[in-house]
């Protein structure tokens, strides 16, 4: 018994490196543009049929895939960048969310045609047998090697934010976009930086999970749901939180699996948003805003 | 950042132009297909189902328009109505009264937990806690399969357009087309009364300024967790209805692409006026099943619909055909701005 609580816990903090990445891509997107972003769902799924098709279509190995996948991101992040988030400002807040929302269906409808309904699955990255960490408690080379590269692309891009000159100016808009126009940042280029990167990442997590679960099109709405629980969790904009909150939210569905019937860690994260919202209604870790 | 009404600009709009709109097009399906279309079932159920379609749409539009909340679980307030009437007749033998009145009292109060948890927070909660009923409504459906019949679905609770129809007792596809949009008049009327009403005035001023209506000794929350329990009882018995026509419901029906059809309705048919709801209702669910080259591309169109029309005219084509019989019948009285 304990060994399946521990088990549990370890494929909880290795999914929380994906939630990881998809809550803080969505922080960062929101933190910026301001609208919540539907489409951020559909970008994780753009990432896992990236690989798919790289591995599939083109031949490629499955690591290159796996390294490539997400840049199919980049260019659905653009157009939608330019097509539903410019033309809306934070003031049209419902339009823009409809806005993003056809965007979201636009590109699941379409992935949905491209690669047809049925769930697709990937082989395994690694033929080595699993680690045993400790006595049943067993952890897959492709759920660990996932679970590191999120952890460095996550690191990278928060650290990026942290030390660089983008990454300072980005968090000046974010706390304060007219303040950070008064000592000269013109906020537009950011705004689309911010936007793209924060989808990209969830193209990261796309492309990792594919290694892991069946591959379709009813993930786009779930990383949505579960971005959005992350991000109002973690106070809107607050994207150090962000992680914070993934992770638990991870090892609390993993558990939820275990104690309840597997099938109820679907409504976990809302349970656990609306327990913490009677709570705490500014979220956990609310900002100063 | 509260999700805001956008389309104040047009609030000017003529009530009674409105109305003679939504009459209108009531009058004009009915004629239609008690007369034209009487001989073809098929017709007439696409009518009836653009029927359900506009209630529902009607109940997203009160939450969506007149609060400026985007609920985006109307499906499973739906599906909590739909349900309500499955379960009621299949397992426990009680009539589809019962069952309605069940199932629209279930989505009422569902809708009542959500709106009080999320409504008086600032921000996106609403859409992003309704949007979260989705996932939890399907994962129930699919695993109390004992009760909900699970992914096939239940039956057999005495549904189906051979079954007589509510109001008027009668079966037969005609006879709900009939009842459908008898139920559906009066939505509508309901509508455009909560429109004018001191209630809707109340939400009208809480949309334009919040504060302001605070500062008069208001409770801002009140009114809006109201008109979201309101737009909840309106999707139950929509659910209700459907339930019925259909004679089975499956977890399908709460899906995303029933919540595109109807926001693609709203949008397109203009939030503010329920007559442009109605009438986009018809055609949204009419024109894509004779228009075959869409085909699978359906929820593909309506997605690439809905940006378009968000661009290009986000106030929906409603607000120009009231303007237009505004137009054609002016000069019969005039009313002072503040009354409109």
């Amino acid at each position: 018994m304990i060994a399946s609580l521990i088990q549990q816990v370890i494929n909880g903090l290795l999914l929380g490196a994906t939630y990881g990445l998809v809550g803080a891509g969505f922080a960062i997107t929101y933190g910026i543009s301001r609208v919540l972003n539907f489409a951020h769902g559909a970008f994780f799924v753009v990432g896992s049929y990236g690989v798919f098709a790289l591995f599939n279509y083109f031949g490629l190995p499955l690591g290159i895939a796996f390294a490539l996948g997400s840049l199919f991101v980049l260019p659905f992040a653009f157009v939608s960048y330019y097509v539903v988030i410019k033309p809306y400002g934070p003031d049209k807040g419902s339009t823009a969310l409809l806005g993003t929302f056809g965007a979201a269906i636009v590109i699941l409808e379409g992935l949905h045609r491209v690669f047809g309904g049925r769930l697709l699955v990937l082989p395994r990255m690694f033929d080595s047998p699993t680690i045993t960490l400790l006595q049943d408690v067993h952890v897959s080379f492709d759920q660990a090697f996932v679970a590191f590269i999120s952890i460095i692309v996550l690191g990278i891009s928060l650290a990026s934010l942290h030390w660089t000159g983008i990454g300072r100016r980005l968090r000046a808009i974010v706390q304060s976009p007219e303040a950070a126009q008064l000592i000269g940042i013109d906020p537009e280029p950011y705004r689309l930086l911010s936007f793209v990167l924060g989808s990209w990442l969830a193209g990261v997590a796309g492309a990792g999970l594919a290694f892991l679960a069946p591959i379709g099109t009813g993930n786009g709405l779930n990383m949505t749901f579960v971005a959005f629980v992350i991000v109002v969790l973690a106070g809107l904009g607050n994207i150090g939180g962000a992680v914070i909150i993934a992770f638990a939210l991870a090892v609390i569905q993993a558990l939820s699996s275990l104690y309840v019937r597997a099938e109820v860690s679907l409504a976990a994260p809302y349970l656990f948003m609306v327990l913490v919202l009677v709570v705490k209604p500014r979220g956990i870790f609310p900002t100063r805003a | 950042m509260a999700i805001s009404a956008q389309n104040s600009a047009s609030t000017s709009l003529d009530e009674r132009a409105s109305l003679v709109f939504s009459i209108v097009v009531v009058a004009v399906v009915m004629i239609v297909g008690v007369t034209w279309l009487r001989d073809d079932p098929y017709a007439l159920r696409l009518l009836s189902l653009s029927g359900i379609f506009a209630i529902l749409s009607l109940a997203l539009r009160l939450t969506y328009a007149e609060v400026g909340e985007l609920n985006l679980g109307q499906g499973v307030l739906f599906g909590v109505g739909a349900y309500a009437v499955a379960i009621a007749g299949a397992k426990f033998h009680l009539g589809p009264l019962t069952g309605g009145v069940i199932g629209m009292a279930g989505a009422a109060i569902l809708a009542l937990i959500v709106s009080v948890i999320t409504l008086r927070l600032t921000g996106a909660f609403f859409a992003v806690a309704t949007l979260g009923l989705v996932p939890v409504a399907t994962a129930i459906i699919v695993n109390a399969d004992d009760v909900t019949g699970g992914v096939l679905g239940l039956g057999n609770y005495g549904g189906g357009v051979s079954s007589p129809a509510p109001i008027i007792g009668i079966p037969g596809q005609l006879a709900w087309m009939v009842a459908i949009w008898i139920l559906t008049l009066g939505v509508i009327l309901i509508d455009h009364w909560l429109r004018a009403c001191r209630f809707g005035q109340s939400l009208n001023a809480i949309r334009q300024d919040p504060m302001l209506f605070a500062s008069l000794g208001f409770n801002v929350t009140t009114y809006k967790v109201t008109a979201a329990v309101i737009s909840g009882t309106l999707a139950g018995l929509a659910g209700n209805i459907f339930a019925l026509h259909e004679g089975l419901v499956s977890a399908s029906v709460i899906g995303l692409p029933l919540l595109a059809t109807i926001i693609i309705i709203v949008v397109a048919g203009g939030s503010r006026v329920p007559g442009g709801v109605v009438a986009a209702s018809i055609i949204v669910t009419i024109v894509p099943e004779y228009a075959r080259i869409l085909g699978d591309y359906r929820l593909f169109a309506f997605g690439i619909a809905l940006i378009v029309m968000l661009k290009f005219s986000p106030d929906g084509v409603g607000p120009w055909v009231v303007q237009w019989i505004a137009r054609v019948t002016a000069g019969s009285r005039k009313r002072p701005e503040w009354t409109r």
